[in-house]
């Protein structure tokens, strides 16, 4: 999904890589088709991903936008001699300057001035949907609507009169059911036609009362001497709202229209009582309110339906928190239980692989580096490749049917008190299976502030790979207590999350916490289709980026491990064993010898690693050899220093391509090495002065 | 972190002569009881979000949770959580 | 809102899941802590707290209907999805252990075997599939349009 789409394709077939078409286009060039840049923009959980991959089919290739850490998608697809070259936006209720979303939106129509804009609206709810449709019209766009999800419409007992709207909105009006796949045909055609002119779109455009048309038209006189770019009206607007953005531009070519603009706002606010932006947007609503009036019926009346049902139990004071936790408890009962034969099965496949490795290869170094470098390398990325795909299945799962928006607003107030927003508590839980998706799953916070602190301290949270680490340590130091220290670990890693950033928020924030809304869309039974779409779109994601990268590191340890030639295996005249060594002085006071140090050297790839290389440094017997290196206080500041220190490499790649930031990844890296650090260094110290 | 994003802005000030007279704020609402949304005291960030979510005055809203996490309404079509906080500043006008 | 289904046996119903999942989930949660072995009853601590949940929410039902409310069906409902989807959870985890057993470890497939995996809450499975069904052909038909 993220090889750019050949030029000389020309279907959409989903054999690309096979296509014989492709090998005689390389002969016979097809002639250049003309292309259409077309955006896709309309409101969270709308169906913009469904719709745009109906559109793009398997041709979309994921970039970012220039500067900015918002993903850009952009698919194409062939149509009537056309190259249709999709663009999605995200998705945003408006299009004010509050946030990046909205910018990048904004900048994309404005700048890059598409030929065509789809907005996607919800036939179930098109009130709130117009709104959106309204301020692209005031941006000059040339819309067309989708009005999807027509059969929840029907469903609900909406009739809308599909001709009559598309005549009062003056653009064309396509009904489509995305996730059917159902108007794709005909959305194309249109988008052909308003393209090349054969179909008219004029969006209508607010007229709003007279006063503020009269100071409109003041503000447009004077900008249209000086600007010429973009559409005056639209300038004028938003000027009137304070619109940070464009009173940037404006002021760089026209200072003065600002001060005037100014004035007529304070007027206007204070003749109406209400901020500018609420005049403006009521009347807004106003024309919506006429239009949906006219063409919009209700033939049944719902009394009450399964969502409300659902969310009567969910969002219920007592009950709320107990089913989270159930929930929880299911994710990773999937995650992990139900996942043992495909576990198992790749386990043992690879024991044999290796078995026949090591037989039958006569050179004994690359029989090595086969079966302890490569094999072994790839044995323990594969081998939690089940388990990170049911996560991400139950993932999902669980988002498309809309439950995150419900549990995100229930721990909000509870998110609130440590810095934290509502929408951090599913990373946050994520994390305990893996760092990854965890980081990963910050997507859906809006602000970037709230989405960066929790990716700070989304690694902290104890993910499942350093699990066999705390079972090891725990089990032969602590015995009995051995459950009591694990939980200690999981309540400990938690506890820091939540510190950490209070601190931040509060010393880099200085203590603002953005409001939290949430959307909460109606519960559907995400189809096998799309869930099973999400799981490979980010297990595949995954795999690749930490699979590639944990691959790399295994050869790269083997190689430190066995050189220089005819060393002892990690022993301490290799490589590995020297640079562990060197720096053991570091680590003399937390009690840990230089093989300790060479396991959390390489621990830093995948933290499973670090039982491996104890294993390989230490010999197999590791419950007699360790109490020989380590005291119980040192293993529990081992055992602390494991759960804080940096990132496993794959959540670095992860938190690098979610930022966009080599700063902020590296503030991640460094806060967690020292903090963990100091805290390993503190136990040890308030170890030895009580026992 | 820039300033630019996020609730920065000084809330304006409560206008004095706004007629608060029978408006309650939304988290004062019982579960279940409509009303129509009068005035938003918040900052121009937060307005333009509640705005475009169909959050403004002169739209019908229905109260359907209220409790300590905060506030479910249902208002054009959409069912909307607001934290305790916002729902505190969105002032209401009942209706029976 | 006057809308005609039979609380009574609405009632019936959650009185009895209730009883029968608070019941499961002590004695899971009893058997974890104190480690007696009951028949079809695991150590399962977090198991027990889920199904001690998918009581109450069928218990908090019983107060709803009683005072003729229509919503109230929302919780025996619910919890029956509820309990549907834990049981059909651990049926997935037991065909995979089952199945690790058999196939990787090549034992044979015997009885003590499926009686080690097996757990009480798969029995109830075709049971609350049934209540389902009910729920949604008498009661969730009266809500369509």
């Amino acid at each position: 999904m993220s090889r750019k789409p050949s030029r000389k394709c020309p279907s959409n077939s989903k054999f690309c890589l096979i296509c014989p078409l492709r090998f005689f286009r390389k002969i016979f060039p097809a002639k250049p088709a003309r292309k259409i840049v077309i955006g896709v923009i309309g409101n969270p959980n709308v169906g913009k991903s469904t719709l745009f991959n109906e559109l793009t089919g398997a041709k979309q290739y994921v970039a970012n936008w220039p500067g900015k850490t918002v993903e850009k998608k952009e698919g194409i697809r062939f149509w009537k001699g056309c190259e249709l070259h999709f663009v999605d936006l995200p998705g945003t209720y408006s299009l004010s300057a509050s946030s990046l979303d909205e910018l990048v939106s904004r900048e994309f129509i404005l700048n890059e001035k598409p030929d065509v804009i789809i907005d996607i609206v919800d036939a179930s709810n098109l009130e709130r949907h117009l709104y959106l449709f309204l301020e692209l019209a005031e941006m000059g766009a040339r819309i067309i609507i989708a009005l999807n999800k027509i059969d929840i419409a029907k469903a609900k007992g909406i009739q809308i009169d599909v001709e009559k709207l598309s005549k009062l909105l003056g653009t064309p009006v396509i009904s489509t059911v995305a996730t059917r796949g159902e108007g794709i045909s005909r959305l194309c055609d249109a988008i052909v036609g308003v393209a090349l002119g054969t179909i008219k779109s004029n969006p209508v455009l607010v007229k709003y009362s007279e006063d503020v048309e009269e100071a409109i038209r003041l503000l447009e006189e004077k900008i249209r001497q000086k600007i010429e770019k973009h559409p005056s009206r639209w300038i004028a607007i938003r000027l009137l709202l304070k619109d940070r953005d464009v009173i940037n531009l404006v002021s760089k070519v026209a200072p003065e229209i600002i001060k005037e603009a100014e004035k007529l706002t304070y007027r206007l606010e204070k003749k109406y009582g209400q901020p500018i932006e609420t005049i403006i947007a009521e009347q807004k609503y106003r024309l919506i309110e006429k239009i949906v009036s006219e063409t919009v019926k209700y033939v049944g009346h719902p009394i009450l339906d399964i969502t409300d049902l659902i969310d009567t139990v969910v969002l219920n004071k007592y009950l709320a928190i107990p089913i989270f936790i159930s929930i929880l408890w299911a994710i990773f009962l999937f995650t992990f239980d139900a996942a043992t034969f495909l576990v198992e099965g790749i386990d043992f496949l690879f024991e044999i692989l290796a078995d026949f490795a090591r037989n039958n290869i006569p050179n004994e170094l690359i029989a090595s580096l086969i079966t302890d470098g490569i094999i072994a390398g790839l044995g323990s990325v594969l081998v939690f490749v089940p388990n990170i795909f049911f996560l991400f299945l139950a993932v999902s799962f669980l988002e498309d049917s809309g439950y995150f928006a419900r549990a995100a607003f229930i721990f909000d107030r509870i998110m609130r008190k440590v810095g934290l927003h509502g929408k951090s508590v599913i990373p946050l839980i994520l994390g305990l299976g893996c760092n990854v998706p965890a980081v990963m799953a910050t997507r859906g916070i809006e602000s970037e502030e709230d989405r960066l602190l929790t990716i700070a301290v989304a690694p902290l949270i104890p993910c499942s790979a350093r699990f066999p680490v705390f079972i090891l340590l725990a089990g032969i130091f602590f015995g009995k207590m051995a459950a009591i220290v694990m939980l200690s670990m999981y309540l400990l890693g938690f506890a820091l999350a939540f510190l950490i950033a209070l601190i931040v928020r509060k010393i880099f924030y200085k203590g603002r916490i953005s409001p939290f809304i949430v959307e909460m869309p109606p519960y559907s039974r995400p189809s096998l289709k799309s869930i099973s779409l999400h799981m490979w779109i980010r297990g595949s994601h995954f795999l690749k980026k930490a699979g590639g990268i944990i691959f790399l590191m295994s050869i790269i340890i083997w190689f430190l491990a066995s050189m220089p030639p005819g060393v002892e295996f990690g022993g301490p005249e290799s490589y590995a064993g020297i640079i562990g060594k060197s720096l053991e002085f570091l680590f003399k006071p937390l009690g840990f010898d230089w093989r300790i140090v060479t396991a959390l050297i390489f621990g830093f790839v995948a933290k499973e690693v670090v039982i491996d290389s104890l294993g390989v440094l230490l010999g197999q017997n590791l419950e007699e050899v360790l109490p020989q290196i380590l005291t119980p206080i040192s293993a529990y500041a081992l055992m602390v220093f494991v759960l804080i220190y940096t990132p496993c490499i794959a959540t670095i790649a992860t938190i690098r391509s979610e930022t966009h930031s080599w700063k902020w990844t590296l503030f991640v890296v460094a806060y967690e090495l020292i903090l963990a650090y100091l805290l390993a260094f503190l136990i040890v110290f308030i170890g030895n002065l009580i026992f | 972190m820039r300033k630019r994003f996020g609730w920065t802005r000084k809330l304006q000030e409560f206008p004095k002569e706004k007629h608060l007279g029978g408006l309650i704020p939304l988290i004062n609402m019982p579960k279940n009881g409509e009303g129509i949304v009068r005035y938003i005291w918040a900052g121009r960030g937060i307005i333009n979000r509640l705005l475009g979510m169909g959050i403004r005055p002169g739209a019908k809203v229905k109260v359907l949770e209220n409790s300590m996490y905060g506030v479910v309404i249902l208002i054009n079509g959409t069912k909307i959580g607001l934290c305790p906080r916002l729902a505190s500043r969105i002032y209401v006008e009942q209706a029976w | 809102m006057h809308q005609k289904i039979s609380f009574g046996l609405a009632i019936t119903v959650s009185i009895v899941f209730g009883l029968t999942y608070l019941i499961i989930g002590c004695l899971e949660i009893i058997s974890a802590i104190l480690g007696l072995n009951i028949p079809l009853i695991p150590h399962d601590f977090m198991g027990g707290f889920v199904n001690i949940t998918t009581a109450t929410i069928y218990f908090f039902g019983i107060k709803e209907l009683l005072n003729q409310d229509v919503r109230g069906i929302a919780f025996p409902f619910f919890g029956t999805i509820f309990g549907l989807g834990f049981s059909g959870l651990y049926l997935l985890i037991m065909l995979s252990s089952i199945a690790t057993k058999t196939i990787i470890y090549n034992e044979r497939l015997t009885t003590t075997i499926l009686l080690e995996e097996i757990r009480i809450e798969i029995l109830l499975l075709p049971i609350l599939a049934i209540v389902l069904l009910w729920f949604r052909n008498h009661i969730l038909r009266k809500f369509s349009y």
